[in-house]
């Protein structure tokens, strides 16, 4: 049944429970993922946050530190930078195989762990100028790229290309850029068998674009409900500087 | 301003923050990140990590600004309930790493005379405030109470019963049968 909250009776009223915040960390987990997965649920959900909240009228407001507000200005200035003629599906298409190009040849020219699985049995080409920069996002366990992220410079993106994005059943894979010493930032759900294109993030520029952590975790559908990671890091990287 | 004017106005900001508008973002984070760290203290009882959660919420609000439905939820009520809940989350991380419930007080001094930031009174809905008190008020008072001590401390059944000195099988009833009433109540 999905209805969380039955007309009558003592069936466990477990929306409320959850609002109240009254599970434990398991309980509480399970609800999150209830509330990704059952509209009715969390529409449940939603109707005791609204009542509640009521009770929080008696907590005394207190002036956080000046410093908050800089830091979260600075974590989603990627955002703020205006949408570009990313729709044009040939720049798009054009791009994608470059891309794929790229992460082809850099997989043979980045993994330098001592036992690849399975390298790919064809010399890398001469590489392309330098006009991308390749980062491989890995398992961290087993090393195994996940997914090659090019950076675009000359038309502000941040390609992603899947190599190999194993996900639990169910889960999804969202990438989150992590700037050094800062909270993690959302960029979205990225596919598991198509290269997808976003805009540069703000934490790949300049000085950052070296320090910055890229990481992919196991998300419900959709995303992490609250925007904040729930899952398991399964795959995490750095763009290397290159020296000519 | 009267309370209507400053829902709209905050919803407003909500619906824009889901446009990428960073100015929208710190509108809504001037007017409402003390009542919002108000409730991240309360839970935490611990500064700094106050600070982390009060951080993540509004990167949450930068991210899922366009989960907020205005005909459905009050502004102040849906950040609120994000705050709540981060800072549960975090709570509930913070006893899964082993760590001991910290107790250093927050200085009331810090805290804001009543009414002084425009969040305090703000967009609340004074007729749903007095409907849910007065459903509590019909709840057996130590029912009742459970559920404020729950409310404002966030912590699990089994914390709760500790800290009331209940067993855990009697608050769980405790709960749930004041929330199956408070439901009852609350849609009459």
């Amino acid at each position: 049944m999905t209805d969380a909250l039955p007309p009558e009776g003592e069936d466990r009223p477990l929306a409320g429970e959850y609002a109240l915040g009254v599970l434990d960390a398991d309980e509480r987990a399970e609800a999150q993922r209830r509330i990704a997965a059952e509209p009715a649920f969390a529409r449940a959900v939603e109707w005791w946050e609204g009542r509640l909240a009521h009770l929080a009228e008696r907590i005394p407001p207190v002036e956080p530190p000046a410093s908050i507000w800089p830091r979260i200005a600075n974590l989603i200035g990627a955002a703020t930078r205006k949408p570009s003629a990313w729709n044009n599906v040939r720049l798009w298409q054009g791009a994608s195989a470059g891309a794929l190009a790229l992460a082809a040849a850099s997989i043979v020219a980045l993994v330098v762990t001592p036992r690849p699985a399975s390298p790919p049995a064809v010399a890398p080409a001469k590489p392309p100028p330098a006009v991308a920069e390749v980062a491989l996002i890995a398992d961290p366990a087993t090393k195994q790229p996940a997914l090659v992220a090019t950076l675009d410079h000359a038309a502000g993106k941040l390609i992603l290309t899947p190599v190999s994005m194993k996900m639990p059943a169910g889960r999804e894979a969202e990438l989150w850029i992590i700037p050094e010493g800062q909270k993690a930032i959302s960029l979205g759900i990225v596919p598991s068998d198509a290269p997808k294109a976003i805009a540069l993030p703000a934490g790949l520029t300049g000085a950052g674009t070296y320090t910055a952590l890229l990481a992919i975790t196991d998300e419900p559908p959709g995303g992490a409900p609250t925007g904040v990671a729930t899952g398991q890091v399964r795959a995490a990287g750095k763009f290397v500087a290159q020296t000519e | 301003m009267d309370a209507d004017t400053s829902r709209a106005l905050l919803s407003r900001a909500i619906a824009r923050v889901a446009n990428r508008d960073s100015d929208a973002l710190k509108y809504v984070y001037r007017h409402t990140s003390a009542k919002l760290f108000g409730v991240c203290l309360r839970i935490l009882n611990d500064r700094e990590e106050a600070e982390d959660v009060l951080q993540d919420v509004y990167l949450t609000v930068w991210n899922k600004a366009d989960r907020f439905d205005a005909e459905k939820a009050s502004p102040i009520t849906w950040l609120v309930s994000l705050a709540r809940n981060r800072s549960i989350d975090r709570l509930r991380a913070r006893g899964a790493r082993g760590g001991s419930a910290v107790t250093a007080g927050v200085e009331e001094a810090e805290a804001l005379p009543d009414g002084a930031p425009l969040a305090s009174t703000l967009i609340e809905d004074e007729d749903d405030r007095r409907r849910l008190e007065g459903c509590l008020d019909q709840l057996d008072p130590k029912h009742a109470g459970a559920v404020r001590t729950a409310f404002f401390e966030g912590v699990t059944y089994e914390a709760l019963a500790n800290m009331l000195s209940v067993p855990l099988g009697t608050m769980k009833s405790w709960i749930r049968r004041s929330l199956i009433s408070l439901r009852a109540c609350l849609e009459a």
